[in-house]
């Protein structure tokens, strides 16, 4: 990138990396908002999906008088390939999504875009980029807090009738997760939070400055994103079972 | 910086459409040349910020060209080179501080954002002297747009213009929210920026104040230059500049 240098009272332009420290700003503060923020919600409902998922798991087991070691297996293939993934991006779009593109629909009112081109600053590189990084790491950050969390609600669930040491119950479940497993909730959270936040910094920013419009396109951005999250989540799995089978 | 002979902006023929955000507009046809410590304006706003879109790139040039420098303005292959628009200082009518960074910071965001750094000073040091000098009390800097009034925002947008040290300035209807008593103050800044060497092109409706500060105007849609009003204006505004210039004078 080029950019203007004062020297001996001259200006000229020198190639160098300008725009760094502000967009470190907005990706942290992206972080902030999306990540951190999330937490209390992503603590309190893995907490209780994981419960449910194992307490309904346990039963269902011993009901069918299946071998409880299987629990492993039905955990890692409910919780941590489908519903964690899952949850989480429906947790981003209801929070993050309607934030993001409600903001950006506003500085669009607001002629705030407008101003920040006349001032040469790129609103892809200074309000774009940074959100889709931010949404990405976010989106992952939170499926990884969720399925740990959730792990920790599972083992409540699971131990509603009879006692199982946590560390057995943690021996089942890294037992029952495969390579293959981590690299697609890996893809599936990075892939998902980017292309939801993309979409929803797009949506945001095609208001066409009247204020009545930002609603209109908030809801636009909700409802857009939620189906490629599916389509996304659902694509992934789609792959991973083609691939590598139903493990369970 | 003195004045020099150098040519930092001319216009030939200049008729160009606009399109930012959704709107689209046509521009008059323009013609003129703006040197380096010399203050032009254009009498109807509208024609003016149209130009002022094109000249920031951000609107298709049909007939014409706009030379920086002697460097046209858009280059050969189509698009305007980003880093120009660091020459050129912009201030909004109204609009255009980010609701969500405080004054200093949105006076700071252009050096911040382009890494910009004037003769070794600080960014916010530059920062903070341009809103010193156009008196936006000191406790207000760390305020949000919205906590302050729309005058104080208008002196903001103004102190941002020129913290990336501009050779042109353009300012969209510089006069609008300055009550009478404080346009001296707006006067002596533009004035500071000509003798700063910056070029400065206004566009307002204000006829007396563009009289008492311009070096020469615009009156669309003939869109030619006119170093002398009378021919256009009507005498009681050239009344009316006179008073503002003398205030203007007594002030300094």
């Amino acid at each position: 990138m080029l950019r203007l240098q004062v020297e001996n009272g001259q200006t000229k332009m020198v190639k160098g990396r300008t725009h760094r420290q502000e967009y470190l700003r907005v990706l942290l503060q992206q972080i902030y908002f999306t990540f951190n923020q999330a937490l209390p919600l992503v603590l309190i409902i893995a907490s209780i999906v994981g419960a449910a998922v194992a307490f309904q798991a346990r039963f269902t087991l011993s009901f069918l008088g299946t071998d409880a070691g299987r629990m492993g297996e039905i955990l890692v293939f409910i919780l941590f390939r489908e519903l964690t993934p899952l949850l989480t991006s429906l947790i981003v779009i209801a929070r993050s999504v309607t934030a993001v593109s409600s903001e950006l629909a506003t500085m669009t009112v607001q002629q705030e875009i407008e101003a920040l081109e006349f001032i040469g600053i790129d609103i892809n590189r200074y309000l774009l980029l940074p959100r889709i990084v931010a949404g990405a790491i976010s989106l992952f950050s939170l499926s990884f807090v969720f399925w740990m969390i959730s792990l920790i609600g599972s083992w409540v669930g699971v131990n509603w009738s009879s006692y199982w040491p946590f560390d057995r119950f943690l021996e089942v479940i890294a037992q029952a997760l495969t390579p293959m497993d981590i690299i697609f909730f890996v893809l599936k959270g990075v892939l998902t939070g980017a292309v939801v936040f993309y979409l929803a910094c797009r949506i945001g920013l095609s208001v066409r400055n009247a204020s009545f419009e930002v609603p209109i396109v908030t809801n636009h951005a909700v409802v857009d994103t939620l189906f490629v999250a599916l389509g996304i989540q659902i694509f992934l799995s789609a792959i991973f079972y083609f691939l590598f089978g139903v493990t369970l | 910086m003195g004045m020099t002979a150098v040519l930092p902006i001319q216009a030939v023929d200049v008729v160009g459409q606009t399109c930012t955000g959704q709107k689209v507009g046509d521009i008059a046809p323009l013609n003129f040349s703006l040197k380096a410590g010399e203050i032009g304006g254009i009498l109807y706003s509208r024609d003016a910020i149209l130009l002022f879109q094109l000249i920031l790139g951000m609107g298709e040039l049909k007939q014409g060209t706009i030379h920086l420098n002697g460097i046209p303005l858009v280059a050969s292959n189509g698009s305007h080179p980003i880093a120009w628009r660091q020459l050129i200082g912009f201030a909004n009518c109204r609009k255009g501080l980010l609701s969500n960074l405080s004054l200093l910071d949105n006076v700071n965001l252009p050096a911040k954002y382009h890494g910009y750094y004037l003769n070794g000073q600080g960014q916010e040091e530059v920062a903070a002297k341009e809103l010193a000098r156009l008196e936006v009390p000191s406790n207000l800097w760390g305020k949000r747009p919205s906590e302050v009034s729309g005058f104080i925002r208008k002196r903001v947008i103004l102190a941002r213009s020129v913290v990336l040290d501009p050779e042109i300035l353009l300012l969209d209807s510089p006069s609008e929210l300055f009550s009478w008593q404080h346009l001296p103050l707006l006067g002596r800044w533009i004035l500071h920026q000509k003798e700063h060497g910056r070029g400065v092109l206004i566009g307002s409706d204000n006829v007396p104040f563009l009289l008492a500060l311009n070096d020469w105007l615009i009156i669309t849609p003939a869109g030619e230059m006119d170093y002398k009003f009378k021919h256009h204006v009507d005498s009681k505004w050239l009344e009316g500049a006179d008073v503002m210039r003398r205030s203007l004078q007594n002030e300094e």
